[in-house]
């Protein structure tokens, strides 16, 4: 089903979308509207680099991207719809790192509180153990590893000490 | 000055002449074919091959055995892709057992062999035909490429800019968005082929000067000027559209 949508929506059905709910897609905090950069809500679909900032286009391609398994993106798509927050940034900002079943799911795993149905604390930080350390230490396993096919478990165990406490409060 | 490269990951860098990957037939239909020779890389027997093609948002993965015992996959179908422009894969070998896993080796950004596009074997820039309604022409840019697209109702988009004075028109601009984004958004890789890096040298051997460092606008706007100035007088653009006013009159 996913693969149809996506193949059908084009980058100008995803900016009105996107256009068309200015009104959800701007709003925050205290209703003092918003409006980010352009990139977030007119699909730049050939350049990877902008085409994931779309607000509506980019988690919907993430989400069809494991549509078999769906429940290893929470932890990805566990914010407002027009703050996309740090797991997200962090991972969906590298395509092959947005790909891999075994490192959304770990993501989700580590950042993602299941009983409360949030993200963990921490998990929108730069400091140890962050989406962002997470991304950067991603980067150099790619070099060493096969991520692409890596399970989740395997991958968890390459982890320096510093994600101990999210691989922790995961368990 | 030279750069060596230092690897500390004990992957081994396979060469692209060990590997041939196209693709055959068309979408839907269009299917990954690929041979290799990794020999002389002292492989385990028992390590897999994968190759993995990759454009725009889509990955996809074929098992191609392991390295002693070829096996083409039962689908080598790129059922992935609803475009193949700017496709490209990549070749591993991957551990098994104990280090199961682990990358042994790997070619990357490999283009699919028999390419036509006559660029695509001179230069980092991949020209295909778009439709593009009422354009004419339009750079993208891939995570891995910039994609000249050229409307496809100007019949061969490689005849079509061949003519000195469609060449006179577009590739300063081309040239010029080019360096911009090479600029702007760096390289990522340590690798000296990565396309901004190959087209910010290109610019620095134009202009006679290297990009400057500092984050100034400005100062990185007459540098691009500069490199697109002296591209232009080199390849006598002017005399071109000269020629072409002339002839049309």
């Amino acid at each position: 089903m996913f693969d149809q949508y996506r193949d059908a929506m084009t980058p100008g059905t995803w900016s009105w979308f996107a256009l068309r709910s200015l009104g959800v897609l701007s709003v925050e905090g205290d209703s003092k509207r918003i409006v980010k950069e352009d990139a977030r809500y007119l699909l730049q679909e050939r350049d990877y680099r902008k085409a994931y900032r779309h607000l509506l286009a980019g988690p919907f391609l993430l989400f069809s991207a494991h549509s078999n398994d769906p429940t290893a993106v929470r932890g990805l798509l566990a914010t407002r719809l027009d703050a996309p927050g740090e797991v997200y940034e962090q991972l969906a900002s590298r395509k092959f790192l947005i790909t891999s079943r075994g490192v959304v799911r770990l993501a989700t795993t580590m950042y993602f509180d299941e009983s409360n149905e949030r993200l963990r604390r921490g998990a929108g930080g730069s400091g140890a153990g962050s989406p962002r350390r997470f991304s950067e230490v991603l980067q150099q396993l790619d070099l060493t590893y096969d991520l692409q096919d890596i399970s989740n478990e395997r991958l968890a165990v390459l982890l320096p000490r510093e994600f101990a406490r999210f691989l922790k409060a995961s368990t | 000055m030279s750069v060596s490269h230092l690897n500390y990951t004990g992957r081994k860098r396979i060469a692209r002449t060990s590997v041939l990957v196209g693709v055959g037939g068309e979408l839907p239909d269009a299917s990954v074919v690929a041979s290799f020779d990794l020999q002389p890389y002292d492989f385990p027997g028992t390590a897999r091959v994968v190759i993995e093609a990759q454009a725009g948002w889509t990955i996809q993965r074929f098992d191609f055995g392991t390295v002693q015992e070829y096996r083409a996959p039962s689908d080598s179908r790129l059922s992935e892709f609803a475009s193949l422009a700017g496709l490209l894969f990549r070749l591993k070998v991957v551990a098994t057992g104990d280090q199961e896993g682990r990358l042994l080796g790997a070619a990357d950004r490999l283009r699919p062999s028999g390419a036509t596009e006559e660029a695509a074997q001179r230069s980092f820039v991949v020209v295909r035909p778009e439709d593009l309604g009422d354009r004419i022409w339009q750079l993208d840019f891939d995570e891995h490429q910039p994609l000249l697209l050229v409307n496809s109702g100007m019949g061969d988009h490689h005849e079509f800019l061949r003519r000195r004075s469609v060449a006179a028109l577009v590739l300063p601009e081309v040239f010029s968005q080019l360096l911009r984004h090479a600029v702007e958004y760096g390289s990522e890789e340590e690798e000296l082929d990565n396309w901004r890096s190959m087209a910010i040298r290109m610019g620095e051997h134009m202009a006679a000067r290297s990009l400057p460092q500092v984050d100034d606008p400005e100062a990185i706007a007459d540098w691009v000027d500069d490199c697109v100035r002296v591209f232009c007088r080199r390849h006598r653009f002017l005399e071109a559209m000269a020629e072409w006013v002339e002839g049309a009159e």
